[in-house]
């Protein structure tokens, strides 16, 4: 290696010195997060419109008929991919009101003791 | 940002998968591991199938690192001439160019997964210093299948989560990423200040 002139040695440190600084960044980042999700009044997640009734019923740990119940889907068994988003769009529903009625299943089911 | 992708991956499927393994191979920026952490974690479901979103990942994402490794064969060799024109910069480029041929197999190996946003520049590189087609290749593809395996299979074991892993890893991910540049960084800088020293 040839010997650094003066502006590179700057440039080099001042490059040195913001990698350091995203590494903090990124390490406070990650350590809040871990502090954050780690209280179990946090760990609810959402509904959103791009799950599927299935990644619904993996995340909320319910059989897959109570979900397809609530949002009073044909089981045709044919196992195709859909959306909440385009389940409410066919079905002329409002998304908000799929959320809900999930929402009351969930609570149905859960008081009933999981049956 | 996540939810859109997360959209994408639930309404097309393995396209979308195909694609950002392919484009982030070429340094677009899209935050393609959400996209692999998404799939897996609808194979979980039953919504995709899990052996064929590994293959159409990894077929994507080696792809896209052989289209890199091309463009910096044919157009970097031109650019690495021109460079070369002054002496002085010929025997510096000459050195580098070296060194990635000697040691430029563990580099794109470790660059596919564990400092990935380096991969597309590393693929350009690797292409430009001549690095046989074969080698590159073979430490390419194994590197991709660990990025592949890794990712898709965090989805679909840890995947019941999706917002919440992903926000976790894309930290992680920046995490590691920062500290090897500031390793490198450290290094160059040591041996430049060690050289002044008497």
């Amino acid at each position: 290696m040839t010997e650094l002139t003066g502006k590179r040695r700057v440039l080099l440190v001042g490059a040195f010195l913001v990698a350091a600084a995203l590494s903090v960044f990124f390490a406070v980042r990650l350590g809040v997060s871990v502090v954050y999700w780690s209280d179990p009044s946090h760990i609810d997640q959402a509904f959103e419109g791009w799950m599927t009734p299935r990644y619904v019923a993996r995340s909320w740990d319910l059989p897959p008929d109570v979900v397809a119940d609530a949002l009073a889907l044909e089981q045709d068994g044919a196992g195709r991919r859909v959306t909440l988003e385009e389940i409410a769009r066919a079905s002329g529903r409002d998304l908000a009101a799929l959320f809900d009625a999930l929402e009351g299943a969930i609570t149905d089911y859960r008081t009933r003791g999981g049956e | 940002m996540n939810e859109l992708l997360f959209g994408y991956v639930s309404v097309y499927g393995l396209p979308i998968v195909g694609l950002a393994a392919f484009l982030s191979c070429l340094a677009v920026p899209i935050p393609t591991f959400a996209v692999m952490l998404a799939a897996g974690a609808f194979a979980a479901t039953g919504d995709l199938v899990l052996w064929q979103v590994l293959a159409v990942a990894w077929l994507a994402a080696v792809a896209g690192d052989q289209t890199g490794f091309r463009i910096g064969r044919w157009g970097g060799a031109p650019i690495v001439e021109s460079l070369s024109k002054r002496p002085t910069r010929a025997v510096l480029i000459e050195r580098a160019m070296a060194s990635i041929r000697k040691w430029g197999g563990t580099g794109v190996f470790f660059s596919t997964w564990l400092v990935a946003p380096l991969g597309p520049w590393m693929n350009l590189a690797a292409g430009a210093s001549g690095m046989g087609w074969l080698r590159f290749t073979l430490w390419d593809g194994l590197g991709e299948a660990i990025w592949v395996c890794g990712y898709v299979g965090l989805g679909y074991l840890f995947g019941s989560e999706l917002d919440r892993l992903t926000t976790l890893l894309g930290d992680w991910a920046g995490l590691t990423s920062s500290l090897a540049i500031t390793a490198l960084l450290g290094v160059i800088l040591w041996r430049t200040v060690r050289r002044r020293a008497p």
